[in-house]
């Protein structure tokens, strides 16, 4: 589907990420792996570094933090925002929603909409195009878009083909209606028929957990899991996103006129699929930071908003910029967008909770 | 005879650097889900070719992986 869009803007975005910090070989070596190899893998994929969530501490808590360093950093008053989109695939519970509990936490006004929009690393576009249509067409003048995951709780620490990839944050960024008529350009994509292909089986209503769902069982690769671990066929994931990620990329781009983007923020599967699908789009490798996975690791929904807080945030502050964002993964879903943002607010990325 | 494909191959895959036709993928020293993404990423980006994993699973010996290029 393509989309249009126009009127609003981001004043601003912060992520927070997990505070524990892991280590690829490190940890290879602690499961008994060759360094040799684990070097290897490191080396070719891109997998140094990443920080998880603490223990008791969840993609609410995460966003949470994000959102009041925003707001400070912006000195907007919480009671001024209309509407909170919530992109998560770990909230706190089935129910209720983790909008509402951040509402709650954040003390909002109560003529504020809130909803949850269930997407992974293709999310944050998904609930940026949320947030505009409620600023273009739904009455809204400030919406807070948070973003985040901690899919490291997910895996099984036995499942070496998985586990080592996921790093976990949470991120806030304030989209705010304006008399700005330049059109954002979103294209989105489906392929329900690939669902399987990254999923968490048990947990929900069509498999509850029970104690069979917890057995481990070992894949003829001798990796673990059970049916509350997420499981995810790397090969088919990446042949779909070779085959899908990089017509919607020329598709937007074609949308937007632009030949080529002033900057990227592509969702940091890891750099060995990033740079593969760059190089297929066509686009210049120097336009598009690929090395986040290598220092937060894979971090679902919000690895687009930790490239913008990062690596493209001294140009965001200095603004205007011809952004290309694009997520790709679980559903599977594509979307990407091409807009123009800053000057923008992006507080430094900080760990949760603090040293 | 020298086989430019397999070359290409060769220099795209690591663990195939000094691979034969005839090798079975299954005795290769590191021949894994890695290996696997490389020689999917090599054929999109050398022939334009998107490959399935259970495309390149079902491969036993390093000729099976050539014959899924095109010529």
């Amino acid at each position: 589907m393509h989309s249009s869009l126009s009127h609003f803007r981001i004043a601003g975005l912060a992520v927070t990420t997990g505070s524990v910090e892991r280590d690829f070989i490190a940890d290879g070596l602690a499961a008994g792996l060759e360094r040799a190899q684990l070097e290897r893998v490191a080396a070719a994929v891109g997998l140094r570094r990443r920080l998880v969530a603490a223990d008791g501490v969840t993609a609410l808590d995460l966003c949470e933090d994000a959102a009041r360093r925003l707001l400070d950093a912006l000195e907007v008053d919480a009671s001024s925002i209309d509407a909170v989109v919530f992109v998560t695939q770990t909230p706190d519970h089935p129910q209720p929603n983790n909008a509402s509990l951040l509402h709650g936490r954040l003390g909002l006004s109560k003529a504020a909409l809130s909803f949850d929009l269930s997407h992974g690393c293709s999310g944050w576009v998904y609930g940026l195009h949320q947030a505009a249509l409620l600023c273009a067409h739904g009455g809204a003048a400030r919406v807070l878009l948070c973003a985040g995951d901690t899919l490291s709780r997910l895996t099984n620490r036995d499942d070496r083909s998985i586990d080592p990839i996921f790093g976990d944050a949470g991120s806030a960024a304030l989209v705010e209606r304006t008399g700005l008529a330049e059109p954002w350009h979103f294209v989105f994509g489906t392929d329900g028929s690939g669902a399987r292909l990254i999923s968490v089986p048990a947990g929900g209503a069509r498999l509850p957990v029970t104690e069979s769902t917890c057995v481990v069982h070992r894949d003829p690769d001798g990796h673990a899991r059970h049916d509350g671990n997420l499981r995810m066929d790397g090969a088919a994931v990446m042949a779909f996103a070779l085959r899908e990620v990089p017509g919607a990329v020329r598709s937007v781009l074609a949308a937007a006129g632009w030949e080529r983007p002033d900057a990227c923020a592509f969702h940091q599967a890891n750099r060995f699929v990033l740079t593969s699908v760059v190089r297929a789009a066509g686009l210049d490798p120097a336009t598009v930071p690929m090395d986040l996975a290598e220092r937060f690791g894979n971090q679902s929904s919000c690895s687009v908003p930790t490239v913008l807080a990062s690596a493209l945030a001294a140009r965001l502050a200095e603004g205007p910029v011809r952004l290309l964002a694009c997520g790709f993964g679980v559903g599977l879903s594509w979307a990407a967008a091409a807009g123009v943002v800053g000057p923008a607010v992006c507080p430094p990325v900080l760990p949760f909770p603090r040293p | 005879m020298n086989d430019p494909e397999l070359d290409r191959l060769r220099a795209a895959v690591d663990v195939l650097a000094e691979a034969a036709p005839d090798d079975l993928l299954g005795s290769i020293r590191g021949w894994d889900s890695l290996a696997v993404l490389m020689f999917i990423s090599h054929c999109e980006h050398a022939h334009g070719v998107i490959l399935t994993g259970p495309q390149v699973r079902a491969c036993v010996r390093v000729r099976d992986l050539l014959a899924l290029l095109p010529r």
